[in-house]
């Protein structure tokens, strides 16, 4: 009994409970929410905002909040596809994402130099990186639409890993084949942070920095990782995105720092650092999938959307927040 | 008052330790006006385009003073730009609404005036909510905003349905853009009553120094006896309302409002309290520093539109960068005079 008690106390319980409503919800207004389509579109569309919540993840465990990281991708994937345009790129579509990788690892590492250093509030540094960012993407690079992308990858954006015809929508769905990285950098990264060493840091640096001096943790080490890291991340999902697009747009990620943090946040990551979970963020991530795809069906205007966006953080933080000072009223009475 | 007023500039004043940044700022901007000037002569110095700066920093210093607010509780406002944009949406709607053509002035005047009450009362409503949620549910406060920025913004889209509201009354326009005494631009006037406002209760009102105590440790205010929820519900109400009022101008410059303007705005509201000496961990900062910031940003901002090789963006990008050298600079000076 004490082991269901347990995951009643948990905010991921309250999001699955949130998805399977709005499922059910759908579903009993359209029909078409439990069709393999439909389900493979949510897929889909968890993808990129998926990455870029590991990444959000892996820096809120830390305490700090990035909202640098859809410039940082949008450079990182931006200067890889010119420069494989530049040489005419024929090669292994690898290359693509390990070129994109490095650029933003090398991005990443500036966030860390500096917060390493000076220890200044995230936000504002990754404020102002992203404007560094977007300085040099549309300042220096004078970046607009790139619609003719390097062979390869064209040749990997039309791979697809799932194909399914649903008889009930009438409609055909499809897998592509770079859901596999999402995947795999999902497994890395609960692999990361639930067994290894510095994954547990990551959640001891996010829970008290002088704590996690004291008992011998290389604070500054862990820094330039998890913004190295980040970066890596961000840079794998710029060449995601120019995949599943099958295009280069410079302004792709334009406006997704707020949901991504926001689905981080409804996940059960707490603000302040030093908790969260892996299925947390995904949970998160698939409800904000199925809401905006969802207001959409049901015809709502898309210029609602910021107003739920904004009810939606609002809401995730207030109830994190609220279990917070329950837990501490309990903490005292008992 | 008046002996106040000449406090602020005397001899005294100025060999204070802490004056010293406001001393490296007030040389910076003598600089970067002589250099525009020297650099652009015909352009920089000329009463147009003076005429003009005094017409534009009014709107983000404004909003630079209510980050101040909220910085120096130890929090950060992310929100303002979307209760500015609002409160401009709400006036431009009521204004609309309410006013006909054929009133008289003093009806017009009037329903100025109820219109300036309401919204600013949303200013402070907003703020109060902002304020609420910081200290009431005790979310971080770049959270709080964050979301309440997208709650607010999202209020003004449903409102205006993603479009620009126009046809405010011609009269609103005229008054909002005009001149008192003839020179002097009434969004520059609003600003200087503001900062004096600000000025006063930050360094003489006891909330100011409630303030202040608390940005500098929340546990040694709260021993203190002090209600820091109030404190910090007050902060982010001022920060509302004088957001509201950078909605007012804004809507009478641009005769028109709409929900996602001065999105850029955000950052620089940050960059201009950074730049205007003010810790952003909480408890230290002046609205003279801010004051002096937003006149170096609009000069700075000015003078890179006057040559047209430099691109707009690569102005995001001297921000950015501005930013964290200016934060380093000031990391290294406050490690000085610890020691």
């Amino acid at each position: 009994m004490d082991r269901v008690k347990k995951i009643y106390t948990r905010n991921e319980f309250y999001t699955a409970a949130l998805i399977l409503v709005l499922a059910v919800f759908i579903e009993l207004r359209s029909g078409l929410f439990f069709t393999s389509n439909n389900i493979l579109d949510i897929l889909r569309g968890m993808i990129v905002p998926g990455m870029l919540g590991l990444s959000e993840y892996i820096v809120m465990v830390s305490g700090g909040c990035d909202v640098s990281f859809p410039y940082s991708a949008a450079l990182s994937m931006y200067s890889t596809i010119i420069l494989l345009k530049a040489v005419n790129f024929t090669g292994n579509v690898m290359i693509a994402f390990l070129l994109s990788c490095l650029f933003g690892i090398v991005i990443g590492m500036v966030n860390g130099l500096i917060i390493m250093r000076y220890r200044f509030p995230v936000l504002i540094v990754t404020l102002a990186t992203c404007s560094i960012c977007q300085g040099i993407l549309f300042g220096i690079l004078n970046a607009h639409e790139i619609p003719v992308i390097p062979q390869p990858i064209q040749n990997l954006a039309k791979s697809m890993l799932i194909r399914t015809y649903s008889e009930k929508a009438q409609m055909a769905g499809s897998l592509p084949l770079v859901f596999l990285v999402f995947f795999i950098l999902t497994a890395a990264v609960w692999f990361l942070m639930r067994r290894t060493t510095i994954g547990r840091s990551i959640f001891a640096v996010g829970g008290d920095v002088s704590s996690a001096e004291r008992i011998g943790i290389k604070v500054n080490f862990v820094y330039m990782f998890i913004y190295g890291f980040a970066g890596f991340i961000a840079g794998l999902t710029g060449m995601t995105r120019v995949v599943l697009m099958d295009t280069c747009h410079p302004n792709t990620f334009s406006g997704m720092d707020m949901t991504v943090i926001a689905a981080v946040i409804l996940g059960g990551t707490k603000v302040t650092g030093g908790s969260g979970s892996i299925t947390g963020v995904m949970l998160g991530t698939m409800l904000f999938v199925i809401v905006n795809n969802s207001l959409q069906l049901m015809g709502i205007p898309n210029y609602w959307q910021k107003f739920f966006l904004g009810v939606l953080i609002v809401l995730g933080t207030g109830i994190a927040a609220f279990q917070v000072s329950r837990k501490r009223k309990k903490g005292k009475a008992g | 008052m008046i002996k106040q007023f000449k406090q602020m500039f005397a001899a005294g004043n100025w060999a204070h330790p802490a004056r010293d940044s406001v001393k490296r700022q007030l040389l910076l901007l003598v600089v970067l006006f002589a250099a525009m000037s020297i650099l652009r002569p015909s352009l920089f110095l000329t009463s147009s385009n003076l005429n003009a700066m005094a017409y534009q920093f009014p709107e983000y210093g404004l909003i630079a003073l209510g980050v101040l607010f909220a910085m120096i509780a130890g929090g950060i406002d992310l929100s303002l730009i979307g209760i500015a944009n609002l409160t401009a949406i709400l006036m431009a709607k009521l204004l609309i609404s309410w006013t006909k053509e054929e009133m008289s002035g003093i009806q017009n005047a009037g329903i100025f005036f109820i219109c300036f009450l309401l919204c600013m009362a949303v200013g402070a409503a907003c703020g109060m909510l902002n304020g609420c949620l910081i200290s009431g549910l005790k979310i971080p406060a770049m959270l709080a905003t964050l979301g309440s920025l997208q709650l607010f913004s999202g209020i003004g889209m449903i409102i205006t349905k993603g479009k620009a509201i126009t046809g405010v009354p011609e009269t609103y326009v005229t008054m909002g853009t005009g001149k008192l005494f003839g020179f002097l631009p009434v969004p520059l006037v609003i600003y200087i009553g503001a900062v004096f406002v600000c000025h006063y209760v930050m360094s003489r009102s006891t909330f100011g120094m409630r303030l202040k105590l608390m940005g500098t440790s929340q546990k040694a205010a709260l021993f203190a006896g002090q209600n820091n929820k109030r404190t910090t519900v007050k902060a982010h109400m001022a920060g509302g309302m004088l957001a509201s009022f950078s909605g007012f101008i804004m809507l009478a410059r641009m005769n028109s409002a709409r929900p996602d303007f001065g999105s850029s705005y955000t950052m620089q509201s940050i960059l201009i309290v950074v730049l205007g000496g003010v810790n952003p961990a909480g408890g230290f900062g002046t609205v003279k520093g801010v004051v002096l910031a937003t006149l170096i940003l609009q000069c700075f901002s000015s003078g890179l539109n006057m040559f047209p090789a430099i691109s707009p963006y690569l102005k995001q990008l001297a921000w950015g960068l501005t930013l964290l050298a200016v934060m380093i600079m000031n990391f290294y000076s406050r490690q000085r005079k610890a020691e």
